[in-house]
Formats: structure tokens, sequence, C-alpha cells
């Protein structure tokens, strides 16, 4: 099954939505690829990402 | 195949598969500026006892009512029951650990798996200590997932139970001990030495 670019079928477990029905949704291939939406509802096929957040303490104190 | 449950209860509990958890790395801080690093685990399956998780509940809203003044404290009222934290490990794609390519968005390598030969069966059978296999029944929309006991981490009870909006289902009894019996096992192996 192409509907979904790189991603290979078998790991979905309900594959929800043809491409034509992605568009009128307004979900873009590029979507689907990097996080797939919750309705879809397949879990377990992204894997696990490290999220650096950096943030400056501010001192409000003057 | 496991059973599950879809609706789990108020608390968190044995069994109870959440998505995107955070474990956070690290966090340092320099000259005014922070830095922190976490990895976020599409699926993790809590691994604590039951009966923990039970009793952490009942004292944190008991405390609650006391907070309140709902109701009085007690005598006996103490903090003994409360849970510091709460132990779960990854649930990753099987098709991807088997390939070794389950963590590769951190960049590790990991070990291939054939999953047509010995080691494969023997995984998918639960025979390899390290891991756990599951396959979800038809309604529930998780693939083919396996548990890696080595990668359990803990995680704020509180933190969980903000949570519960994702939670997608909860492993039944017998199942879930089974699990929680073979992380058990996994944890207390003894490795001895190679003979000379």
């Amino acid at each position: 099954m192409a509907d979904y670019e790189g991603i290979n079928s078998d790991y979905i477990k309900e594959p929800a939505t043809s491409l034509s029905k992605i568009k009128n949704n307004k979900f873009s291939l590029t979507t689907i690829k990097e996080e797939l939406p919750i309705d879809t509802k397949a879990y377990g096929v992204s894997k696990p990402k490290r999220i650096v957040v950096r943030a400056r303490i501010v001192d409000d104190k003057g | 195949m496991i059973k599950v449950e879809n609706r789990g209860e108020a608390r968190v509990s044995q069994g109870d598969i959440y998505r995107d958890v955070a474990f956070i790395e690290y966090v340092a801080e320099k000259e005014g500026n922070i830095e922190l690093s976490k990895i976020i685990f599409p699926l993790v399956i809590v691994l604590t006892q039951d009966c923990d998780l039970q009793q952490d509940y009942t004292f944190r809203l008991r405390r609650e009512q006391v907070a309140k003044g709902e109701i009085e404290p007690g005598l006996n009222f103490t903090d003994d029951k409360l849970l510091i934290s709460v132990l779960v490990a990854p649930i990753y794609n099987a098709e991807f650990v088997f390939r070794g390519e389950h963590l590769d968005e951190l960049n590790l390598k990991m070990e291939t798996i054939n999953k047509n030969k010995t080691p494969g069966t023997a995984l998918m059978k639960n025979s390899n200590p390290r891991y756990h296999y599951l396959e979800f029944p038809e309604n529930i929309p998780v693939s083919p997932s396996i548990i890696d006991f080595k990668h359990y981490f803990s995680v704020n009870v509180s933190y969980l139970v903000r949570k519960q909006n994702d939670r997608i289902c909860k492993v039944s009894e017998l199942y879930r001990e089974d699990i929680s019996q073979r992380f058990a096992s996994f944890l207390s192996r003894i490795g001895l030495p190679n003979p000379e």
C-alpha cells in the first residue's frame, strides 16, 4: 500500500485514511510521516526522541 | 495475544500503558543558562506493583481531603505509603527492534535480531529474559511490540496522574503480573563468570 510515503503499512494497525482523504483533511504527507494524527489510532509506530530545551534565567530583582 | 482493558481506574495502575512519557536525562545550569535534555518515549508500561499504587492513591486522596478540611487526619496518619516514583519500561515497535533501529533517533545502534531464527523466535515466546513480546487485540491500535526491561526508568507519580488522557489501555490481570514477574526476574538475575 503506497498511501503513506516512507511508512511500511505493516506497522500501522488501522490505516485510517487514503491519500485523497488525507488531502481533504489538509494533512500533508510530511505530517503523516513525522507525526501520525491521533485519529489514525496507530500507536507505537514512532521512535523515542531526544528534546533539548534551553532557557535563560532572568533576574527580575534588578 | 494479551488481554487489555480500554478503561482503567482513575488512578495509575500496574500494567497501564501511556504514550509520550518523558525521561529527564539531565538539567544543567551555567552562568544563568539552563539546559534540559529529555527523551520522549512513545509508549511505556507501568511495572510498579498495583498494591503500592493503590496505597499511594488512597494516601494522596486522603491527604487532599485533610488539606481541604473535609476529614480529620487521625493519630496514625503518616506519609508511609507515599511513592516517590513509579517504575516504567519502554515499549518499542517489534519490527524496529528486530532491525535494531528502534533507538536510531537517539543515535543509538542496537543489535539486530533475526526473527525467523532462534533468537527471534525465543524472544517472541518470551524466553529471552530481557524482553517481553506483546501482541494486542484487534480493537487496540498498537502494533506488535516489545518491552525492553533493560531500559526501565522511573517517573514522578504526579506526572503520570496528569497524563491520564494519554493512557491508551491497561494490560489485564495475570498478563500484567506476568510482565512484572519477568521484570523482577530480569533485575535479580545473577551473571556467573565464565569458567577459566
